[in-house]
């Protein structure tokens, strides 16, 4: 019988860290993408909040704890992130599929957590405008990621292929911020 | 040394030598180079771009045309940074530009000699002809001979950042006007930007004289830049300048960020190319002074009456000890009063108007004119004309003032051209020149230091009322607000000598007289005429003078005659900087395969794949060229078995109530009749018709589909579906998203791929269970996999996916379990050899302007249900003997090479365009038929099997006689695949 080692997508990569910026990878221990069946979203809403009680976040928006959090990926798609979700409840109202081993998840924290994001990112990603619980589907360094806000800085979400030139390109974005003197 | 012995915002505690041309200077720190060179007594820093005359410091901003320099050593030089914004750092190596053998002795300096043969329009008449030596010898000469600063051919290795940054309002230009509106505005609570070019902030403050709420300027510039730097919604960014307004209140600006430093570290970038996105902006960017035109006013020690007091106030360097002033306006007479205040002799002021009504403690000559100068490396002499007669004045510096312009630069980005106002004799912005934008200050004509800062209160206030926030109180502080006074006068007539524009392009007024005289009227086209303006300042301190004369000339007012068109960016930005991190791997992501460790250990020779990388072929010892590889791989195929990690492979999961329905109206053959646990190939059209994708999909339970893509329409056929489920068909109810990173997979390919598959899971993999074109779960240990039995090779053969978490395990087992038989990987080039052995297309052949008939899968188009693309392929002209069809080709003749791109021609006909019978698409050599095999395109080409074929590849010049052939190759029943 074979025994297959598991790997995760930046495993030996990360953690990084520049001055005062750390990027870590977030392992949850599952992912899945959860489409509603056609017109069944508030079925969907009850079931989520029976379940977990977590409300489907608007769009933009992620719900939930860091246990486990809904966010929103796009028209009709949402991510069930962190513990194993109840699937049986949740499929009676939506398509479930796994995606755990799809993406790598990171979190980049400290203080100039923005500066970095805002040598990648073009969205506005000011604490007033893209505040906890915002969550955005976009660009880092070119390549497509959920972005989303979490309390010490964000949580970047990108495709296990890309997971390596995404790290490249922010510990670029790291070390360059942390080389730069205060402004005066 | 013409280092005041105080004064000035310099360091003095901190002494900074640097280099010019060689020799070592000290400066202070807060000096700029030009700063520095000038209290060293250089006046000479420079050659001009034609007739190599000698020049000196004209500004001391970025408007500067003259003194240009390189800054760096070795090959990593950057060339033209003015010497009027470098600031200068310990080692900082600097040289000038565009001498030869040396700055002093410039042997092209005959050319200024010459002179009568190079004015406006030369070149364009005079090396006409003979053509050929234009390219040849002409252009190479005048090349060499012109031009500023050069590059040295080398990469840059320099690092540039580009950055993103947000806010409600942008405040452009941190003088008077923009210091007091982004304290209101930060006052009201909005999140504000406030960038100037300067290193420091404060504009014109630091360089004036006069004061505010009884301070010096420059302190109470600095007083309110620190509580704007203590507020938590202000982000001051000084050394940044605003290049170039764009839509949607998007503005570009270069932050110089690491030129000035002596020791940056290395992560630090150069400059930072920005991209402000601003809720509304406020330009405060001041005004920039402008010359008067008189002969031989180009010389050292000629420069602009406000940089002679910014360097006199600001950085305590006298540009001279015997100073004149030329002015047509009270504002050249500051200048004389700062100066005869600190004891410095004025040798004259020389007041173009008659009526001259500000006096000091100093000569003033009314109603005169500087009509000649001399002094070759430096100023010595200038020639006065007044109403009694010429006058010799001796003076080593020459202060000119004619008036200010407003910088309109910025508003004119999104068309808008300025508003000429007669009262100042400049151009202001015209209103509303830029959505979102207010105007404030010197910018917009207010030239008092009272007036800026009320502009700038009163901009803030706007903009606080226009977002709908609550307004603040403010107290404005108190400064001068004396009124403008000028009357226009542009250029000195008559006199000896060319009167310069342009310092940077070596134009002169008589230059725009000759575009005049040729009919280049037009500001437009005097400007491409003469150049004027076409230089790195982009005519900063030349255009409205040069405008002024051809208004003159041709009767019509200057608002008749108009500005030529300011484009951004306002100032260079180093191509670097724009595009930063874009050079080699930055140039786009990479993604990688599951394998891509092992790959790489195994000496896999990566080829891209779209943004993926993948193996090529896998180098062993002793072999030299990549058929080598290639050829024993196919044949390892066929052999034993081999394994390709296929990961890249698109993988769509499609699920819902009509997830079959979904698939027959996308596909053209049916899949609504598929068997759970089967799998099927399938042909996806384009609404025109055309092949867009093919590929396998199969059936894991009734509502649950998994569609397989080509790598490289993975992202196409996404789209296709997003837009058939949202558009065409919204009340299907179907889900789908992309696995293809979810699932790491390999291709198990040749007659041992069922013994491999058998040692390595857990249940035996039977013909009963698993028979061609059938698909189902299985276990490797722990671990749910699935198991496809597809081929691309022909040979007997299996996909395997596993979670992509195990992906570089089962890579590795499967490379040890592979070889055990003997077997191992193969890459990209054995894969494309397998396919075509087998008559397999891929996009080469389905690139777009084929047809499913034209491959032969004419009846892959069911008749029994509707498909997107169905009626548009059966238009007539979509099949048929009229259009070139998929065909094998082989080599019959003495010459064996067949090549990509290639055309076919009947026998006997010209090689011509009007006789092409179609083209080869894809093609390799056999090792299964020891020959080289093609697919390609031939007019009727399934009705002309065994017809000779002759290929001519016109590019290569290459000829092969062929044989039309069923593009099948190999096993064409299909025995190997259902073994």
């Amino acid at each position: 019988m074979v025994d297959l080692i598991a790997k995760t997508p930046l495993a030996g990569i990360l953690p990084i860290n520049a001055g005062e910026t750390v990027l870590t990878e977030a392992s949850p221990a599952s992912i899945t993408s959860v489409m509603p069946h056609q017109g069944r979203e508030k079925a969907l809403g009850e079931a989520l909040k029976k379940a977990h009680d977590i409300g489907l976040p608007a769009v933009g928006r992620s719900s939930g704890t860091a246990a486990l959090r809904m966010i929103w990926t796009g028209r009709g798609q949402y991510m069930l992130v962190g513990n194993k979700p109840a699937a049986r409840a949740l499929a009676r109202s939506s398509t479930l599929t796994d995606q755990s081993d799809g993406w790598a998840v990171m979190q980049l924290t400290g203080d100039n957590a923005a500066q970095v994001m805002a040598r990648l990112c073009p969205l506005d990603l000011r604490a007033a405008s893209f505040k906890n619980g915002h969550t955005a589907r976009t660009e880092l360094a070119h390549i497509m990621a959920v972005v989303s806000r979490i309390p010490k800085g964000f949580e970047i979400m990108v495709m296990r292929s890309f997971a390596q030139t995404a790290v490249t390109s922010l510990q670029q974005a790291m070390d360059s911020v942390a080389a730069q003197w205060t402004r005066t | 040394m013409s280092r005041l012995p105080t004064g000035g915002l310099l360091d003095r505690s901190q002494q900074i030598p640097f280099s010019f041309d060689g020799e070592t200077y000290l400066g202070f720190k807060g000096d700029t180079l030009a700063s520095a060179l000038l209290a060293n007594d250089v006046r000479l820093v420079a050659r001009s771009f034609k007739y190599h005359r000698p020049r000196g410091i004209l500004t001391a901003g970025s408007e500067e045309p003259n003194a240009l320099t390189q800054i760096g050593t070795g090959d990593q030089i950057t060339p033209n940074v003015r010497a009027t914004t470098q600031e200068i750092f310990r080692g900082l190596c600097a040289k000038s530009q565009n001498r030869f053998p040396s700055l002093g002795f410039d042997a092209l300096a005959v050319n200024d000699l010459l002179s009568p043969f190079f004015s406006a329009g030369f070149y364009y008449k005079t090396f006409m002809w003979p053509k050929a030596f234009w390219e040849k010898l002409y252009e190479p000469i005048i090349r060499r001979a012109a031009g500023l600063g050069a590059l040295s051919g080398a990469p840059d290795l320099a690092h540039y950042d580009k950055a993103f940054a947000h806010c409600d309002l942008l405040v452009i230009g941190s003088g008077p006007a923009g210091l007091m509106a982004a304290l209101t505005a930060a006052k009201g609570g909005l999140d504000v930007i406030l960038a100037d070019e300067d290193s420091r902030l404060g504009g014109r403050l630091n360089s004036e004289t006069s004061g505010i709420d009884g301070k010096a300027g420059h302190v109470w510039a600095a007083e309110t830049v620190a509580v704007l730097a203590d507020m938590p919604n202000v982000r001051l960014m000084s050394r940044t300048t605003v290049t170039g307004a764009y839509d949607g209140g998007t503005y570009g600006a270069l932050e110089r960020v690491s030129h000035h430093v002596a020791d940056a570290r290395a992560a630090a970038p150069l400059e930072t190319f920005w991209r402000i996105v601003a809720k509304r902006t406020i330009l405060a960017g001041g005004a920039i002074e402008r010359p008067i035109a008189f002969p031989n006013n180009d010389r050292p020690g000629i420069m602009m009456a406000s940089a002679v007091r910014t360097y006199v106030n600001r950085f305590a360097a006298l540009p001279g000890q015997d100073v004149s002033i030329f002015t047509n306006n009270d504002d050249g007479h500051r200048t004389a009063a700062d100066l005869a205040a600190l004891g410095v002799r004025i040798a004259g002021v020389i007041d173009t108007r008659a009526d001259v009504a500000v006096s000091g403690d100093y000569p003033v000559l009314s109603g005169a004119e500087v009509v000649d100068t001399a002094g070759r490396k430096g100023l010595r002499e200038i020639t006065v004309r007044t109403a009694s007669g010429l006058r010799k004045i001796k003076t080593d510096c020459l202060a000119v003032s004619g008036g200010w312009n407003p910088s309109v630069h910025l508003t004119c980005h999104l068309n808008s051209r300025p508003v000429w106002r007669e009262d100042i004799a400049a151009f202001v912005p015209a209103e509303n020149a830029i959505p979102g934008m207010l105007v404030a200050g010197a910018a917009n004509g207010d030239f008092s230091t009272h007036a800026a800062l009320k502009a700038g209160v009163d901009a803030a206030k706007a903009t606080l009322k226009d977002m709908g926030r609550k307004t603040v109180r403010t107290t404005l502080p108190k400064a001068e607000d004396t009124p403008v006074s000028i009357t226009p006068f542009w250029h000195v007539d008559g006199g000896k000598g060319r009167a310069w524009l342009d310092m940077q392009n070596d134009v002169t007024t008589k230059d725009v007289k000759l575009a005049h005289q040729e009919n280049f009227r037009s500001v437009e086209h005097m400007k491409r005429y003469t150049t004027l303006g076409m230089a790195t300042d982009q005519g900063k301190t030349s255009n409205i003078g040069a405008l002024a004369i051809m208004a003159d000339l041709t009767g019509r007012s200057i608002p008749e005659t108009g500005t030529t068109t300011f484009r951004p960016p306002y100032s260079p930005v180093a191509m670097g900087a724009l595009g930063a991190h874009g050079a080699d791997k930055g140039f786009a992501p990479e993604r990688f395969i599951p394998s891509d460790l092992l790959a790489r250990e195994m000496d896999g020779v990566m080829v891209e794949a779209g943004l993926w990388y993948r193996p090529s072929w896998f180098q062993k010892p002793g072999e030299t060229h990549w058929r080598q590889s290639c050829d024993r791989e196919v044949q390892m195929v066929r052999d034993t078995v081999g394994i390709c990690d296929v990961t890249t492979l698109g993988k769509i999961d499609v699920q819902g109530k009509d997830a079959a329905e979904f698939l027959d109206r996308v596909y053209s053959n049916m899949f609504s009749t598929l068997k759970i646990g089967r799998v099927r190939y399938g042909l996806m059209l384009r609404e025109d018709g055309m092949v867009m994708d093919d590929g396998t999909a199969a059936r894991l339970g009734e509502r649950h589909f998994v569609m397989t893509t080509t790598t490289a329409a993975a992202g196409q056929v996404m789209t296709h579906l997003d837009f058939c489920a949202q558009v065409l068909w919204p009340e299907l109810d179907v889900q789908f998203i992309s696995v293809t990173e979810q699932w790491a997979q390999f291709a198990i390919a040749g007659p041992k791929s069922r013994e491999l598959l058998d040692a390595l899971c857990d249940e035996p993999i039977t013909n009963e269970a698993f028979p061609y074109m059938s698909c189902g779960d299985i276990t490797l240990g722990k671990i749910k996999a699935r198991l496809f039995r597809i081929s691309f090779s022909g040979e007997h053969a299996y996909e395997i996916a596993v979670p992509a978490r195990y992906g570089d395990a089962l890579s590795r087992e499967l490379k040890i379990r592979a070889e055990s038989f003997g077997g191992g990987y193969y890459g990209m080039e054995a894969l494309n050899v397998l396919r075509l052995e087998k008559g397999f297309v891929t996009h080469a052949e389905i690139h777009g302007r084929i047809t499913a008939d034209d491959i032969g899968m004419g009846r892959m188009v069911s008749d029994k249900k509707d498909s997107v693309g169905k009626v548009s392929s059966q238009r007539p002209g979509m099949s048929g003997p009229e259009r070139e069809q998929l065909v094998g080709l082989k080599p019959v003749g003495a010459v064996k090479q067949l090549l990509g791109g290639a055309h076919l021609f009947n026998p006997g006909d010209e090689a011509i365009r009007t006789n092409d019978q179609g083209y080869i698409t894809s093609h390799c050599f056999s090792p299964h038929l020891g020959h080289p095999i093609a697919q390609a395109f031939v007019k009727n080409g399934r009705a002309r099997i065994g017809e000779k074929i002759r290929m001519v590849d016109h590019l290569r010049e290459v000829e092969t006689l062929c044989e039309i052939c069923s593009p099948v190759f190999l096993d064409p029943e299909g025995e190997k695949l259902r073994g």
